[in-house]
């Protein structure tokens, strides 16, 4: 790949992150997000059930939503990224962007000291009302596109402190000179 | 040292800049409500919402308005975060970088908006 070709796929990363969207589902199955990796929300859907949890779970559930399908869709663009710019470029990027959410963020956040977003009663009555969008929409995948991949980078190999010594004892004349 | 690099090296100079500037005045967050309050959204630049408030009486919209609700209203916090974050850059960064700002997408609003800067002063 050319320099130029490099120049002009970066100045593409803008766009790939704008346009590059991502869709989660919360482990309570009690929303789902779609976002794109800039986390510009581009759909939200809430199970009617959800809203029985309170205002403040309600509010909770959006966040860690939104923050899923965002992470969703930043890998989404770093793998297409790696497709389109090779690896050296998306190394470059990740070096001054950040390294992928699936190596950082933790899945969600259950340490914290709140009550838990408890999942629905999973029996539903016959003709209640299902997810709150216009339309159902397929499954999503079990597997997301990047599961194949090893979850961690090897470590890069440390760089040797000091290569003076190399000049130094490949000159046969050291130690003569002054 | 390749464009790459050269590029990486301006931005790693601005993010020193900003980060020293958004120690000392906190961080840049932008937020908006609904008008009738039911939905709060506070959030980052180019981050989803870091916090979504809901009024008990909001509960009462049902699941898809609700939904609908929140997303108009992050949309415009988001727009409240990106403007902000223009006007904290211009304090301390290069003009090329405010511009770049505007190229990446975020775009910078009217200086008077809905909550007109006490957001960030006032204590919660």
């Amino acid at each position: 790949m050319t320099q130029e070709q490099r120049l002009a796929a970066a100045e593409g990363l803008t766009e790939v992150l704008a346009r590059t969207t991502g869709t989660a589902e919360h482990p309570t199955r009690l929303a789902r997000a779609t976002a794109t990796a800039t986390g510009e929300l581009k759909s939200l859907d809430l199970h009617p059930n959800a809203l029985a949890q309170g205002p403040d779970a309600v509010g909770r559930l959006v966040v860690e939503t939104a923050r899923l399908a965002t992470d969703a869709a930043v890998q989404t663009s770093y793998n297409e990224l790696a497709k389109s710019l090779g690896d050296s470029m998306a190394m470059a990027v990740e070096a001054f962007a950040g390294p992928p959410p699936l190596n950082t963020a933790p899945a969600v956040d259950t340490s914290a000291p709140r009550p838990p977003v408890t999942p629905p009663v999973a029996q539903r009555q016959p003709g209640e009302q299902g997810w709150s969008g216009a339309q159902q929409r397929a499954a999503t995948p079990s597997a997301p596109p990047w599961a194949g991949q090893r979850p961690n980078r090897p470590a890069p190999r440390p760089e040797p402190a000091e290569t003076d010594d190399d000049d130094y004892f490949a000159d046969p004349f050291r130690g003569q000179r002054r | 040292m390749d464009e790459t690099e050269r590029a990486a090296r301006r931005v790693a100079d601005t993010e020193r800049q900003v980060s020293e500037h958004v120690a000392r005045t906190g961080p840049v967050l932008g937020r908006a409500s609904s008008p009738d309050g039911a939905v709060t959204v506070v959030a980052v630049p180019g981050g989803p919402p870091q916090e979504v408030r809901i009024s008990p009486a909001a509960l009462n919209m049902g699941p898809r308005a609700l939904a609908d609700e929140i997303l108009r209203v992050s949309a415009r916090a988001a727009r409240d975060a990106a403007s902000r974050m223009h006007r904290t850059l211009e304090r301390v960064a290069d003009p090329a970088a405010v511009r770049a700002l505007t190229e990446i997408g975020f775009e910078r609003g009217p200086d008077d908006d809905d909550f007109d800067g006490s957001y960030l002063r006032s204590s919660r």
